[in-house]
């Protein structure tokens, strides 16, 4: 059986404007429903974030107070330490005192001195085996001062006028007995103090009684200081690892070693 | 009625009402809610980069009391022998008195005190010194180490000791001097 519907067209199109609307509202409702959810949420996470930042805060602030203090103590004691290498390097030549004391102390009885003479002396680095790397970086920042802080620019300058240099003395005397004084040098050039020792010249010469002298020339090559090229460590090498360069140490050191040789005069 | 305008304008009312809610969309998306997430990312970073960086100075604190220590080390140091440097023309001259009245204390007499003059380096002056003496072995040690010992810092760069002809006990001396001082408050 066929359905008539006598209802005119426009009462249709009314219902189903009616049931379009439904849709729209409950579309609308959901869209309304979900930006408030979101925003809501993002508002939430926002605070949170600003509250956990402001709890931050102060600890970063600490934080940053504590590496600008870092940074300026390094840069404090790189500045103070420029003055200390200075000060220190100028305490590296050996006492004059105690290397006359290691000449005379172990001096035999027939042996005796006339004279002698401590003087610097420039060394080449073919010979003398200096570090001529060190020596040529001494020379390059010689080269740059102006470049360099007045402390770091003196330093430069007295190591390229003073690493280079080797302290001789030169030992004149006479001799009854060359044994002893053949003996004598062996036991300069063992002497911690001195690199090397060398008879340089002996000349027989006739007294008045014709007694046997010799006149003999001997050369000291005394070892280089503290700081220097080839001269003794700082700190030992064992400790090496944890090892400051500071000049205090290097000070302690230098006491030490000088005060081990006894004056004798 | 409104179903003839739709059907007079050729859009469905539907249609227009769906791109209405999809362009609100769209303009919540691009202008709340995007930009809000972005701040909140930003702030998220912010906050990590913040307890990275108080995580990273928490290591700190250990170096920089060792770097405190050094540095009083190193001012200690600095100190003592700063004071070791005159650094005036006045101290200088009192530098020389204090070698002519060690020359005395040690018995040596001194026949040559020689200043050389100065030489201006960049933040030291070097004063050189020559002196001659005459004196006894033990005299002249004396003498060498008692200006050692002076509250200066003087190299001993040259040392010259020879027999007096005629003479059995008595030596002469040469020696030359470099006495440092500071050029930084260099007044007189």
């Amino acid at each position: 059986m066929k359905t008539i519907d006598f209802l005119p067209e426009h009462y249709r199109q009314r219902a189903l404007l009616r049931r379009a609307r439904a849709w729209w509202g409950i579309c609308a409702a959901i869209f309304g429903a979900v930006i408030a959810v979101s925003s809501g949420s993002q508002a939430w996470l926002y605070r949170s974030m600003q509250v956990q930042l402001a709890e931050v805060e102060p600890e970063c602030h600490a934080a940053r107070e504590l590496d600008a203090r870092f940074a300026k103590l390094r840069q404090e004691v790189g500045q103070r330490e420029e003055t200390a290498n200075l000060l220190a390097y100028l305490r590296h030549p050996w006492p004059r005192s105690q290397i006359i004391a290691a000449l005379v102390s172990n001096i035999p009885a027939s042996v005796e001195l006339t004279g002698f003479e401590i003087q610097a002396e420039e060394s080449s680095a073919e010979t003398e085996g200096v570090a001529p790397r060190r020596r040529n970086a001494a020379k390059k920042d010689t080269a740059s001062v102006t470049k360099l802080a007045p402390r770091v620019e003196d330093l430069a300058k007295l190591r390229a006028s003073s690493d280079n240099v080797t302290t001789i003395v030169a030992l004149r005397g006479a001799t009854a007995d060359d044994t002893q004084l053949h003996q004598y040098v062996q036991t300069l050039s063992e002497h911690p103090l001195f690199a090397s020792a060398q008879l340089v010249s002996i000349n027989a010469m006739e007294t008045a009684s014709k007694e046997h002298r010799s006149n003999f020339v001997v050369r000291v090559k005394v070892c280089p200081g503290f700081g220097q090229p080839g001269g003794p460590d700082i700190v030992p090498k064992s400790k090496s690892e944890t090892r400051s360069q500071t000049p205090v140490t290097s000070e302690a050191a230098h006491k030490t070693s000088a005060g081990s040789t006894e004056v004798k005069s | 009625m409104s179903a003839v305008v739709i059907k007079r304008t050729g859009v469905p009312r539907s249609t227009m009402v769906t791109a209405a809610i999809a362009g609100a969309a769209i303009a919540y998306v691009v202008v709340v809610f995007l930009p809000t997430q972005r701040s909140i990312s930003n702030i998220r970073r912010d906050i990590l980069a913040k307890q990275e960086h108080i995580l990273q100075s928490d290591r700190l604190t250990l170096p920089t009391q060792q770097a405190e220590q050094k540095l009083q080390a190193v001012n200690a140091f600095v100190q003592r022998f700063d004071s070791m440097l005159p650094s005036t023309q006045g101290e200088l001259l009192r530098t020389f008195g204090r070698i002519s009245e060690q020359a005395k204390l040690a018995g040596v007499v001194v026949r040559r005190f020689d200043p050389q003059g100065t030489v201006d380096l960049a933040s030291l002056r070097q004063a050189k010194l020559e002196i001659s003496l005459e004196g006894t072995f033990p005299q002249i040690l004396d003498f060498i180490k008692r200006i050692e010992e002076l509250p200066n810092l003087i190299w001993i760069t040259n040392v010259r000791l020879a027999k007096i002809e005629g003479s059995s006990e008595l030596l002469t001396s040469e020696l030359t001097l470099t006495i440092f001082g500071d050029i930084d408050d260099q007044t007189e």
